[in-house]
């Protein structure tokens, strides 16, 4: 379907280009674009003259939609609809991500999210034709206030059921992340703006998938990461393990941030995001190939969408270093020193760095402890030294007659958990 | 920094404003190495509220002044540049509204000492 897009700003020239990806992304063929440089006009967004153009390059173009950058209020909707030809949809960024989102979403948990997303989004729409309708309220049998507030109650029904359900996914979640610290492994996640290359570093940071006897612990470990140029391809999360250096680390790929993102979409996918929150690292992925004012803009974007809830030390990965040269490379670290002190310089598309990148995330990544266990030679003791090479790096284990020393390096919670065991062994009673 | 105060409360305005001068990184604080504060009883217009936060930047040397977008009315930093002496630039890193994060905390508990 052809597309018309439009975009106003205060002052200064309207860039379109995310947009125009957003579109192509959602399947628009995108036949013109129309952009304004004044104050918002309450009704219509643009002036009227400009949607008189609007409505001409419409039918001139035989668009089917128009998509404007700009949020658009329930009322500016309506009264756009009235001034282009008739059968024009008129529909908003966000309205036009939850599309793609809508597109997209494969698992139970991306598509509630998308709905709930689509469900606030509509919530103030109902909210607002409500209000109209009592104007004009007509009583009685079948009347339109009543339908109508009906219609809205329908919709507080469901984002309350939608939520209740995510709640139930996003504990169950908070759970596996739980069990995978206890089995010894370390959380990293991927984050950065759409189309950043953070699912292409997956593939390349992760190792075969071999979960092995932790199997059930990981019922969602995806093979593949999905990879291509264009927005949004990753909208679940995908988690995939990998050898850092020493440790045992699962990378989760996770959707990718966009700006302006009203605070009601971001929070329709909390439960994604808790991939990132949550996490023991967080990977924020740059590509570092785009304009440098770009590159501040989106991370700006970024550091906003983490600032609130995020618990983790972040590195900053410069991404698609082979498509600039060593020059436009130092400049941009240096005009990015203060938003990311320290980043790593990779390309994920050639392998460039990689293990310097790898070094890195074991550096950041929660200390590991040394530990000497001595343990009593019981009936369990065994078991407990299974239990350790399992979920720690051993080094050494010397037996004796009546004693076994393990020697391993783990994480805190670990060598915690170990001291726990081989103490239980102490109170059982000698064979 | 932040400013506390920028209402009227029986026909007169009290503005706090604190600044917190820190090292920080991309998500941390580092270190805080000083804090000044100032007072002012002038309506917040923008003039005054760049004349309250410089007053509370003790430290010259202290660059650049960071402040959240709302401080200074959205106005463009070039223009809030104008009437500070130092760099001025708003938030952009987690580790910076941290910082301003504490320098409202201090504006805003140095107010209700002073009320």
């Amino acid at each position: 379907m052809k597309a018309i897009l439009a975009k106003r700003v205060d002052d200064g020239t309207a860039s379109i280009d995310e947009l125009a990806e957003l579109a192509r992304a959602a399947g628009y063929d995108v036949a013109a674009e129309v952009t304004q440089s004044r104050e918002e006009d309450a009704a219509y967004q643009f002036g009227e003259g400009k949607v008189a153009e609007l409505a001409a390059t419409v039918t001139e173009r035989g668009a089917g939609v128009v998509i404007f950058d700009n949020q658009l209020g329930p009322y500016q909707t309506y009264n756009l609809g009235q001034r282009l030809p008739d059968g024009t949809r008129v529909i908003d960024r966000f309205r036009l991500i939850l599309e793609i989102f809508g597109q997209r979403a494969q698992t139970r948990k991306a598509q509630l999210q998308v709905e709930l997303a689509e469900l606030r989004y509509e919530l103030p729409r109902v909210e607002a034709k409500t209000s109209l309708a009592k104007r004009d309220e007509r009583p009685g049998f079948m009347g339109l206030g009543e339908y109508d507030e009906s219609h809205e109650q329908d919709i507080k029904d469901q984002i309350s059921r939608i939520k209740d359900e995510l709640d139930v996914i996003a504990d169950k979640e908070a759970d596996r992340r739980q069990k995978r610290r206890e089995s010894g492994f370390d959380l990293v996640a991927l984050a950065g703006y759409t189309n950043a290359g953070k699912s292409t570093l997956l593939q390349r940071l992760a190792a075969e998938l071999e979960i092995g006897e932790n199997d059930e612990l990981h019922p969602d470990l995806d093979p593949t990461a999905e990879a291509e140029d264009r927005l949004f391809t990753t909208l679940g999360t995908t988690t995939r393990k990998a050898d850092i250096e020493r440790r045992d680390v699962l990378v989760t790929d996770t959707v990718g941030f966009i700006s302006d993102l009203p605070h009601w979409l971001v929070e329709s996918f909390k439960s994604t995001l808790d991939a990132v929150y949550y996490a023991d690292l967080v990977l924020l992925v740059v590509d570092v190939s785009e304009p440098m004012d770009d590159i501040r803009e989106k991370l700006v974007t970024c550091h906003d969408t983490l600032y609130e809830r995020n618990q983790a030390p972040i590195v900053t990965v410069l991404n698609k270093i082979d498509a600039v040269s060593d020059e436009e490379l130092e400049e941009k670290r240096r005009a990015l020193s203060a938003l990311a002190p320290s980043p790593v310089a990779i390309s994920g598309k050639e392998g460039v760095n990689i293990e310097e990148l790898k070094r890195r995330i074991d550096i950041e990544l929660p200390a590991w402890e040394f530990e000497r266990l001595v343990m009593p030679m019981t009936d369990e003791t065994m078991s407990v030294v299974s239990w350790v090479h399992d979920h720690a790096r051993v080094e050494d284990v010397t037996y004796t007659d009546d004693e076994v020393v393990v020697e391993f390096e783990a994480r805190p919670s670990i060598v915690q958990q170990s001291r726990s065991k081989a103490s239980d062994l102490t109170a059982a009673p000698s064979a | 920094m932040d400013i506390s105060g920028r209402h009227e409360e029986d026909g007169e305005y009290l503005m706090v404003a604190a600044a917190v001068h820190a090292t920080v990184g991309t998500t941390r604080l580092h270190s805080v190495q000083g804090m000044g504060f100032a007072v002012s009883y002038h309506e917040p217009t923008l003039s005054a509220t760049t004349g309250v936060v410089a007053e509370a930047v003790s430290d010259p040397s202290a660059e650049p002044i960071v402040a959240e977008r709302g401080e200074f009315y959205e106005e463009p930093e070039w223009m809030v540049e104008q009437y500070l002496e130092p760099d001025f630039k708003y938030v952009e890193s987690i580790a910076e509204r941290e910082t301003v994060q504490a320098a409202h905390h201090a504006a805003y508990a140095a107010r209700k000492l002073l009320l």
